[in-house]
């Protein structure tokens, strides 16, 4: 039994067309029947006429579309159209026998009603009746006796029964073939389906295991990072955190989890950073710096930490991930490095308290033994017997000699403390050594030594304190001669050498041996007994005497070979922005100390560059490092001067000053760059480790000065 | 011409013996103190002709005590241009600057250093007094 759905699919489609073939046979059949009554002569060209609009009015339904040709409107249309020309054409043959007629509506309800072969031989029996019926009726029965219509009969039954079967196979056929059609395009269909719903499940699942494994990899990759990985919530609270963090806190992640970060942080260096990361972490912002963690153990650990927030558009509120390393080692190493520099300050101030203190104490005893000395000669006088009078000289003499000790130790107590003022000028050599040696000459002569002067041509002035460098080269002198043997000869000699005016004192004398001269210049350090075997000082001399070349930006050198004399030589720069700025540079050294200076760093543009060839350029390279130093380096000394800026790093380690130097290149890099371009074009040179003492950073840097421009060049 | 009259202040029994006697040797009356009350309750009673002055004083320092001084002075309570003359340890004569300062914060018209040669403090002293007399 067919479906309501396969008979919808069976007559739908059909009826257009069996219409049209029904109507191209009624229009052969009837040109056939025409042709055949009349003959061809017989058409005339109203009939001629009436086929052809027959003929067009078939071809109709391909210039509309098929929902029209189908519509009963249409086919009643059609149904006229064909009446009208039947009948014309009828009337033009003058047969009114209605064969044509019941024909044609035979035809038409046959397509019209799409029904089935039972019902095309029912109506066409009906029909046939009907039309037998009305050939009598209309032309009596001899128009039964003619021929030709008789003939028609069979004829007309055997096209519509032909018509109506094939009619209905067609449709059958079609119907079948279009439900296999619609049932194979189906299951194709589903097919189709199943086969991409299949590819993407697996692609699905590729995705899913590519996604996994990719967030094991980062996963693994926080597990066993080398920094410790914290991730935090928007409280700061630990949601997570990597086993070398909980290495480094010796606490289990288990015990780290759910404990603010802040809970964590001990008293902080400097007392600011926690509070910054903690308002940081309120803000939602990003930090950096170093928190102090309390470990399991109640130790403390250092963390650099940077913290940086997390947004995921999902969620409200920052969620925080933090890395950091333990850089305990490092900043413990600072610490004792800082208490280390404090305790040598402290030291260095109470012995420098000490020393003026006693030399104040032991001048008013002094003062009373010289006084009293004076008086009981000046009592006595000439009754003074002569072991009496060599006593009292003896007595007065060592008091003297007390006294000059005195003094020279607070000379230098002065001098280490930075306390003496230098008044620089210009200082003309020869009338000042001329001077210092002619005051000599009493002594040396008593000492059977030549001393003599000597002087290089064209001598400019030097920069100094004249006073000060009267010292100077008292103390080198009278220090040569003690130790000069009678018959030798102390040679005082000043020439101009590379730009720079150096001042030698040379002796024929015993000479110092080499683990000696590093020694020399130490306060209180005597080279063995000198000639006489009798200690005469305090061995300040030359210690005062280096001190006082420092303050003048240079550094008494010795050479020396025991049994051959030794040269005492120094160096003074002429009057001019280089001196002035040596010399400035020492005192603001001399205020910092004695705070050694343990790494130097130099700031300059690149050679031949703008900002290399503009004066005023190292200034403004100095502003501006100045600006971008970290807080607690207000220690940190940055000169600039000889075309370029220093930078002197006190209690630093290399590590620290290199570490400030990339901070140094980053500012200059961005933040310069946006301020002055020239500055994106400074490199920064350095570190270089300056000796422990620290004592003579002008010279030394004079030295990296001449070295970076040597290097330049 | 009346015999001039020095005060002489410090803290060291010693140290002032020790002057005393030279100064009356050249010819001087002497008075001493061993503190700044003492010395202005001295320099009001004796009405000295200079004043050596010991800085480091108990109580107020010869500094203070010369500016005290320089106010009787001003009062009329002291003999007129009065010279005085600081005895320190604290030796600041390598360094200029703060010895004015000390000088100027005092009003003393002298600082000498210990420790020092009794003929040279003579000298100075009578220096100070030849000026007084001529002014």
């Amino acid at each position: 039994m067919a479906t309501a759905e396969q008979r919808k699919i069976r007559e739908a489609p059909e009826r257009a067309r069996t219409v049209c073939l029904l109507r191209a046979t009624l229009l052969i059949a009837t040109s056939y029947l025409l042709i055949a009554e009349a003959g061809w002569r017989g058409l005339g060209s109203g009939l001629l006429a009436l086929l052809a609009l027959g003929g067009l009015s078939n071809l109709a339904p391909m210039w509309f579309s098929r929902a029209t040709v189908e519509s009963n409107r249409f086919l009643a249309l059609a149904t006229i159209v064909d009446a009208a020309w039947v009948t014309g054409a009828l009337l033009l043959t003058g047969r009114l026998e209605a064969e044509f007629f019941f024909l044609y509506f035979f035809v038409i309800f046959l397509a019209a009603t799409g029904e089935s072969l039972r019902w095309i031989v029912l109506g066409s029996l009906v029909v046939g009746g009907g039309y037998l019926a009305a050939i009598t009726g209309v032309a009596g029965s001899a128009r039964l006796a003619d021929h030709s219509l008789f003939m028609r009969i069979p004829f007309l039954f055997t096209i519509a029964l032909v018509y109506g079967h094939l009619v209905e196979r067609i449709r059958r056929e079609r119907g079948m073939a279009e439900l296999e059609r619609r049932a194979a395009a189906q299951s194709e269909a589903r097919r189709v389906e199943a086969a991409e719903a299949n590819l993407a499940l697996e692609r699905e699942v590729a995705e899913r295991r590519r996604v996994e494994e990719e967030l094991r990899k980062f996963a693994r990759a926080v597990e066993q990072s080398p920094s410790a990985v914290l991730f935090l919530d928007g409280d700061g609270r630990i949601e997570y955190a990597n086993p070398r963090s909980a290495a480094i806190t010796g606490m289990s992640p288990e015990r780290l989890r759910g404990r603010a970060l802040t809970e964590l942080a001990g008293v902080e260096r400097g007392g600011e950073s926690l509070e910054s990361a903690a308002a940081a972490l309120c803000s939602g912002v990003g930090w950096s710096g170093e928190l102090a963690l309390e470990a399991a153990d109640g130790s403390r650990r250092w963390l650099a930490l940077e913290l940086a927030p997390v947004r995921d558009p999902l969620e409200a509120g920052a969620q925080f991930v933090a890395v950091g390393a333990d850089v305990t080692a490092r900043i413990e190493a600072d610490e004792a490095l800082r208490r280390a520099n404090l305790e040598l300050e402290r030291t260095s101030e109470m012995k420098s308290t000490f020393v003026s203190t006693a030399s104040h104490e032991l001048r008013t005893p002094l003062t009373v033994i010289r006084g009293v000395l004076d008086l009981l000669e000046g009592l006595r006088g000439a009754a003074l017997t002569e072991p009496e009078r060599r006593f009292i000289a003896i007595a007065r003499r060592n008091a003297d000699r007390l006294t000059r000790i005195v003094r020279d130790l607070l000379d230098l107590s002065k001098v280490e403390a930075g306390r003496i003022e230098l008044r620089f000028g210009r200082v003309d050599l020869p009338p000042l050594v001329n001077a210092m040696v002619a005051g000599f000459e009493a002594t040396a002569a008593a000492a059977g030594v030549r001393l003599r002067a000597h002087f290089g041509r064209e001598l400019p002035p030097v920069w100094a304190d004249t006073h000060r460098l009267e010292q100077i080269l008292t103390n080198l002198v009278g220090n040569a001669l003690k130790f000069t043997p009678r018959g030798g000869a102390v040679d005082v000699r000043v020439e101009s050498q590379a730009g720079e005016v150096q001042i030698e004192v040379a002796d024929s004398g015993v000479g110092i041996a080499l683990e000696q001269q590093r020694r020399i210049f130490e306060p209180f350090y005597q080279v063995g007994d000198g000639l006489t075997g009798k200690s005469q000082g305090a061995g300040l001399g030359l210690s005062i005497a280096q001190d006082l070349a420092h303050a003048h930006g240079t550094r008494i050198e010795v050479e020396s070979e025991p049994g051959r004399g030794s040269r005492f030589r120094f160096g003074l720069l002429p009057p001019g922005p280089l001196a002035e700025e040596a010399t400035e540079l020492e005192a603001e050294l001399r205020t910092l100390r004695p705070y050694p200076f343990s790494c130097l760093l130099v700031a300059r543009a690149l050679p031949g560059s703008e900002g290399d060839r503009d004066p005023s350029f190292p200034i403004l390279v100095a502003t501006f490092l100045r600006e971008c130093m970290p807080r607690q380096s207000d220690r940190v000394l940055i000169q600039s001067g000889w075309g370029q800026v220093v930078l002197l790093l006190p209690m630093t380690t290399r590590e620290g000053a290199e570490v400030l130097a990339t901070k140094l290149r980053t500012a200059l890099a961005t933040l310069g760059a946006g301020r002055d371009e020239r500055l994106a074009g400074v490199e920064i040179l350095g570190p270089a480790v300056l000796p422990e003492d620290g004592r003579s950073g002008a010279q030394l840097l004079a030295r990296a000065v001449v070295e970076t421009r040597a290097e330049a060049a | 011409m009346s015999r001039a009259k020095i005060l002489v202040v410090d803290d060291e029994p010693d140290v002032v013996e020790t002057l005393q006697f030279r100064l009356e040797q050249e010819g001087y009356d002497v008075v001493t103190a061993s503190n700044g009350l003492e010395a202005v309750g001295s320099a009001r009673i004796h009405r000295p002709d200079l004043v050596l002055l010991d800085v480091m004083l108990p109580g107020e320092n010869g500094y203070r005590v010369s500016r005290i001084l320089r106010e009787e002075e001003a009062a009329g309570l002291t003999a007129p241009r009065l010279p005085i003359v600081l005895v320190t340890a604290r030796d600041l004569s390598s360094e200029p600057d703060r010895e004015r300062m000390f000088l100027e914060f005092a009003g003393a018209n002298l600082v000498i250093y210990k420790p020092f040669d009794l003929n040279e403090l003579v000298e100075a002293v009578e220096r100070l007094l030849e000026a007084r007399r001529a002014a």
